[in-house]
């Protein structure tokens, strides 16, 4: 029985066509999360699962349930909200209660229920306090506390970790992660933060234009994207446009600009077919100029910038693709190519060039 | 093109809005009557009418000096608010944007006339007067509106400039700006949403007042709302009525066309 | 520790320089309410402790004698009484009716809200004597309402509605509604539309939501706005003259009438200074009960 499924669901906001057949199918305890540029759909994705849109076309079910016409009150859902809409005029036992006061779960049982839902975010000492005396991590576990004492079928987060610090994201991060494996509770977090995305999630739907472009491990979908337009969304990627020349034995040989070539594995296009090829930073290698030669690169040094640890190096090629390049600050010191407006050359791995149709 | 919703609460909206929608209807329905009954032929006021006529908008000049009176109402209505809302812009500055003691307690006084019984200042002031011996002139009349329509402006100007950004104000000054251009150039404009609903606040309550008015008019001073009440107590034909849809059409089109304008509607719910 | 010491020291000179701008520019108002609002109503004030020319064993010099008078008058603690039942009567439909147009507002689509909130301003802008004329219109003997009954046989004979009570609160609701809707809108509009949808999510129905979530959330402008209403209602002078009858006289209209009918200046003072007070001691009392009950954030 899957956690949650939807299948052919068509929004229309107004006039405009928000969701275009949004298939999505989403195993129980799973936890995937909808990634995408702002206005992608992902927020109402959400919010039909939830229940404030009604979708023209289309089922949704949650845990095996249809819900139909449902109204929210009466899915059994745990929302967590962007700015975690915790009341303000209630104590925090009493936001977390809440869901149990509306299902008539009262005295005792609800007093416990709460206590077990704070100590599980650890903030059974706050149970007193207003939502307005806690900071924002706090609040974000409180939200968090509240969604989950009900026991949803499903649990739904607008982008959780957006409001926190980093230290505090990176911390709330590995929480988060824990307490959804713990629970075994189907996830649905949506976000625009990649790192989110791939950190917490099983797997990753990326969202443009109110369609779902891919969706996959955050490994494949990171590594070997299906379309471009996904690799370019996740972290950084240089593009190069390429020609196929010949396919041979041991693989396909490609030519790009200036006499470079390189021989790659797995080409399913077309001799003589212009195809974009496409990799990420840290799979291009720099090496001196003085080891330039045909399956290298000769570019021209721009900028470095140093990101503790690691050194981007841009730099732009000889007919003004721009490259970024990315490696470890040691290996840079060592071939002492800091400068800028130094030539070098770089090798990229052909294992990992990403072929895309044009 | 199917149109999608998003989730409406079926029962409680219905119940909720009919209420509203009653209510609605109960806010305009005098104002259409009065219309209806304004073309009613008959003397007296009776509904629905029998036979119609324009006959009551031609004898709408015969209530008495009402034209005098209308003219003298948008006069001091005018220049009570003018008055008002210059002191509104000092006084909201002062409290905003400089230090003082006990701030509240100076806001709170100053807003006091609103809960003070619109007849008591009307009584304190005809006997002030009397006592120094202006009283029933044109300036004894503007000064007791102008205490009466005072908070207003004093209100929406306060809560204009305290939302307002004072960064803005700053960076004038960093960019050169003398105190006299970053006021006229920065903060007045800030304020823009105070001033015109204080304004229009004030225009209004100073040009409908009775109570105080009554007490301070005598002899060739009198002003729209005593002139109308007068009319009304001592005939029983609808010529009000004809007065009444004259004046609430052109309220009307004056507000409809400020809202176009100056969008004063959003700036009274701030 | 010696800089803390300066900057605190409290000599004239330093209280003028710190204060100068501010004081500066609210001098030419204080000096105005000072001459024309502060004197005179303390004139009157004054002249509450003082006898009228027809009091019994007048004399000179202070006197409760008003405030005694006041108090014992039969008639007045009726008039006081019928004052307060028909603002409490007021301000309680008032609120029964704004609050729903106010949601109505909060849902509407933007040409609505703009049309209903015109409407609303219009209300606002008609005179009150014109206003009041409406209603005159609807509850004569031969006017809408009577019409309309009669019209659709549920009466024989039209029914006195005009010159009473009812009328009187119909007319001071019908001045009210607006001056409730818009702050209500306002507080409103500051709740975030998330807290809805949350209590939805947990399981909420809509009423719920209303009374545990948007009601108390909305507190700051249902007391402003029904302050407001029940401070209107207590002095109001125009409505009741209009709408009702010697036999519904509210206490501003019996302070009028001392004041100016039978030139009792002391009584009328005191009578003024009494509504005033009270209403003050009521609203005061009003607050701070509504701040228990609902612990809202205000």
């Amino acid at each position: 029985m899957p956690g949650l499924e939807l299948e052919g669901v068509n929004v229309w906001l107004g006039a405009q066509h928000v969701l275009k057949n949004i298939d999505l199918s989403v195993a129980q305890g799973e936890c995937v999360a909808l990634l995408g540029p702002s206005g992608c759909g992902k927020t109402t994705t959400l919010r039909t699962i939830a229940g404030f849109v009604v979708p023209q076309e289309g089922r949704v079910s949650i845990a095996g349930k249809p819900t139909n016409n449902l109204p929210p009150n009466k899915r059994n859902v745990g929302l967590v909200f962007q700015d975690y809409a915790l009341f303000p005029h209630m104590t925090v036992s009493e936001n977390v209660g809440y869901g149990l006061r509306m299902r008539k779960i009262d005295g005792d049982d609800r007093a416990h229920e709460v206590e077990q839902a704070l100590t599980m975010v650890q903030l059974l000492e706050m149970k007193d306090r207003m939502p307005s005396q806690l900071s924002g991590g706090q609040r974000q576990r409180i939200a968090l506390a509240r969604a989950l004492v009900i026991q949803p079928d499903i649990l739904l987060l607008d982008e959780p970790l957006g409001a926190l610090d980093r230290k505090l994201r990176d911390q709330m991060q590995v929480e988060l992660k824990q307490l959804q494996k713990k629970l075994g509770i189907t996830t649905i977090i949506v976000t625009h933060d990649q790192e989110e995305a791939l950190s917490l999630a099983d797997r990753v739907a990326v969202m443009f234009d109110g369609r779902i472009e891919e969706i996959g491990k955050p490994v494949s979908l990171y590594e070997t994207p299906s379309t471009l337009r996904v690799m370019e969304f996740l972290g950084s990627s240089n593009i190069l446009s390429m020609l196929v020349h010949n396919h041979e034995a041991d693989g396909t040989t490609l030519t790009g600009y200036n006499h470079y070539s390189v021989q790659v594995a797995d080409c399913a296009f077309n001799v003589n077919e212009r195809i974009t090829a496409a990799i990420r930073p840290e799979h291009i290698q720099i090496l001196p100029i003085s080891e330039l030669s045909t399956d290298t690169l000769e570019a021209t040094t721009l900028e470095c910038v140093y990101k503790g640890g690691l050194v981007e190096v841009h730099c732009r090629l000889s007919d003004g693709t721009q490259i970024k390049a990315q490696s470890d600050a040691s290996s840079i010191q060592r071939l002492n190519l800091v400068q800028q407006g130094l030539k070098i050359a770089l090798r990229l791995d052909p294992s990992r060039l990403q072929l895309f149709r044009n | 093109m199917q149109r999608s919703s998003e989730y409406q609460a079926g029962g409680y909206q219905a119940i909720v809005h009919a209420i509203a929608w009653v209510t609605i209807i109960f806010l305009v329905f005098p104002v259409l009557l009065t219309v209806i009954v304004s073309f009613n032929a008959s003397f007296f006021i009776e509904f629905p009418p029998k036979a119609l006529s324009i006959d009551w908008y031609g004898n709408i000049a015969k209530i008495h000096r009402i034209g005098h009176a209308t003219f003298i109402s948008a006069l001091i209505a005018l220049a009570s608010a003018t008055v008002a809302t210059i002191f509104g812009i000092c006084a909201s500055l002062a409290l905003v944007r400089t230090e003082l003691p006990a701030k509240a307690a100076i806001t709170a006084f100053l807003v006091s006339p609103i809960t003070i019984p619109m007849v008591a200042i009307g009584i304190a002031l005809v006997q002030f007067f009397i006592l120094i011996g202006t009283a029933f002139t044109w300036y004894s009349l503007l000064i007791g509106h102008i205490v009466l329509v005072l908070a207003y402006p004093i209100r929406t100007l306060v809560a204009s400039l305290t939302l307002s950004n004072i960064s803005l104000e700053e960076a004038a000054r960093s960019l050169g700006a003398t105190r006299r251009q970053v006021f006229i150039t920065i903060t007045l404009p800030q304020m823009k949403p105070g001033l015109i609903s204080g304004f229009i606040f004030a225009f209004l309550i100073s040009f409908d007042n009775y109570p105080i008015s009554i007490f301070l008019v005598r002899g060739g001073l009198t002003t729209m709302p005593i002139e109308l009440f007068n009319y009304i107590t001592q005939n029983l034909d609808p010529t009000p009525a004809a007065f009444s849809s004259l004046y609430i059409a052109i309220v009307s089109v004056i507000i409809f066309l400020a809202e176009k304008r100056w969008r004063i509607i959003s700036y009274a719910i701030h | 520790m010696l800089l803390a010491t300066t900057s605190f020291s409290r000599t004239p000179l330093s209280f003028w320089k710190r204060y100068r701008s501010g004081i500066l520019l609210l001098a030419p108002l204080l000096v105005f309410l000072l001459c024309f609002y502060v004197i005179p109503l303390t004139n009157l004030l004054a002249q509450s402790f003082s006898f009228s020319s027809g009091d019994a064993n007048r004399h000179d010099g202070w006197t409760f004698y008003q405030y005694l008078k006041t108090y014992d008058s039969a008639r007045l603690s009726r008039v006081l009484i019928r004052t307060f039942r028909i603002s409490f009567i007021t301000v309680l439909i008032t609120l029964a009716l704004s609050y729903p147009l106010a949601l109505l507002l909060l849902r509407a689509s933007r040409r609505l809200r703009t049309a209903i909130l015109i409407l609303t301003f219009v209300s606002l802008a008609s005179s009150l004597i014109v206003r009041n004329y409406g209603w005159v219109v609807v509850l004569a003997d031969g006017g809408a309402l009577n019409s309309l009954l009669i019209g659709l046989g549920l009466i024989d004979q039209p029914i006195r509605f005009m010159y009473s009570e009812g009328a009187i609160i119909v007319g001071l609701v019908h001045f009210a509604i607006p001056f409730m809707v818009l702050p209500i809108y306002g507080s409103l509009l500051r709740i975030p539309s998330s807290m809805r949808e949350a209590a939805l999510s947990l399981g909420s129905s809509e009423w719920a939501c209303l009374r545990n979530i948007t009601l108390p959330l909305s507190l700051p402008g249902v007391f402003g706005g029904t302050m407001l209403t029940f401070a209107v209602s207590m002095s109001a002078y125009v409505t009741p003259l209009m709408l009702g009858s010697p036999s519904t006289a509210m206490i501003s209209q019996v302070a009028a009438e001392q004041l100016l009918v039978q030139l009792n200046f002391p009584w009328g003072a005191a009578i003024i200074v009494t509504l005033t007070v009270l209403t003050f001691l009521l609203v005061a009392a009003y607050a701070s009960i509504l701040r228990k009950v609902f612990r809202a954030t205000v």
